[in-house]
């Protein structure tokens, strides 16, 4: 295994070396740097390469292409700037603000919904609630309790005087043979 | 040559830029006038195609304009638009290479691909010999770029073509200086390796 890159100083430098070629080293650190390149002759001809190719990166994006921008591309982008512009001036101000569309809107409804539940409950701590029975009074429990009885009993004798329709579809039951009083032997008899 | 963002003082770059937030299509355009010649060339340098150029500086006005509320003032406005313009390119670049590409257009043998290299060549006066070498450099130059990754090209791009400083680079691409810094390292020691620049700076060839 290879362990000089250990103990190799010139990588602390190299992000170094690549700002100082590309004119982006802070202040502060130049001094460093530049010590480091004193006694690095390594560091030293890399950050010459580096400069040049640099220079030469720098130079090319400076010599741009030696064209004229077509009419069409300024009719272009000026008939899209002015459409959009009347579009704006042409559109209501709308109820809810740009942001608050789709599952912002829907939650934020389901928010002011339980807002509102909740509101109602603290605000209303009084409102009637069904009570049961075992914590009313006696003597008013007695005439429920009476009423509930008499009701049942209305029922029942309702019941009772309307026939099911199965009663009266059904035939009367017919007595044994031997009880009827025309039935004569049976043919398995008289065999 | 003035910048465009140069041609106008710093009171009335201000002020123009101030109305051009506050929805006026009049500031914006005054704007917009003054930077679309360059932008339209440096859409050229990128895509080397005016008809794609000139789709991709419309496309990068318009995005301006729709979301020019957001532009704070931290780095040049050029820078701002060269951003979105690289942006809008990087998204040409990914639909080109998602579409299929017919076998009608795919070189096929060397005259073809002399042809192709003949058609990137601009129709303009002849050139001398220093002009044509240094055509040649460029040439050179930007096709290594583009080979880099595409974090790193941008980078690069920003850094030496449209000369912004790393704290605006880092403002435009939503990065921190760290990232910059180390992105830009990167992106100059892989070039320094490619063999097809390595004669620029380096005659022999020694590595």
């Amino acid at each position: 295994m290879n362990v000089n890159w250990l103990f190799n100083k010139c990588r602390r430098y190299e992000t170094s070396v690549s700002l100082l070629a590309a004119g982006a080293l802070p202040e502060a650190d130049r001094e460093q740097v530049l010590a480091h390149f004193a006694k690095c002759e390594s560091c030293r001809a890399k950050v010459a390469e580096l400069v040049k190719l640099a220079r030469s990166l720098t130079e090319a994006g400076q010599r741009l292409p030696e064209v004229e921008a077509p009419v069409s591309l300024r009719r272009r982008w000026m008939a899209e700037v002015r459409a959009s512009v009347r579009e704006r001036d042409s559109v209501p101000t709308p109820l809810l603000p740009s942001w608050l569309t789709g599952r912002r809107l829907a939650w934020s409804s389901l928010g002011a919904m339980w807002a509102m539940v909740l509101f109602f409950r603290v605000s209303a701590p009084n409102a009637p609630k069904p009570v049961s029975v075992a914590v009313l009074p006696p003597s008013l429990r007695e005439v429920l309790l009476a009423l509930k009885v008499d009701a049942c009993e209305a029922d029942r004798r309702a019941d009772a005087s309307v026939p099911t329709r199965r009663k009266q579809s059904q035939p009367e039951a017919l007595p044994p043979r031997s009880q009827r009083p025309n039935a004569g032997p049976t043919k398995w008899e008289a065999a | 040559m003035t910048t465009p963002d140069a041609q106008f003082g710093e009171g009335g770059w201000n002020q123009l830029l101030q109305r051009a937030r506050e929805g006026d299509p009049d500031a914006f355009c005054a704007l917009a006038q003054a930077h679309e010649h360059r932008l339209f060339q440096q859409a050229v340098a990128l895509c080397r195609n005016p008809a794609t150029a000139e789709d991709l500086a419309a496309e990068t006005l318009i995005e301006s304009w729709k979301s020019i509320g957001r532009f704070d003032g931290s780095c040049r406005f050029s820078t701002w638009l060269y951003a979105i313009l690289l942006h809008r390119f990087q998204k040409h670049t990914r639909k080109l290479r998602s579409r299929p590409v017919p076998l009608s257009t795919l070189p096929v043998g060397e005259a073809t691909a002399r042809a192709t290299l003949l058609e990137r060549v601009p129709d303009a006066q002849p050139l001398s010999s220093d002009a044509l070498a240094q055509a040649e450099t460029d040439a050179r130059l930007r096709d290594a770029v583009e080979a880099l990754p595409e974090k790193h090209r941008q980078v690069v791009l920003l850094r030496f073509f449209e000369d912004a400083a790393l704290p605006q680079i880092a403002t435009v691409l939503g990065l921190s200086v760290g990232t910059v810094k180390s992105r830009l390292h990167h992106a100059l020691t892989k070039l320094r390796k490619m063999k097809s620049i390595v004669n620029l700076w380096n005659p022999s060839g020694d590595t």
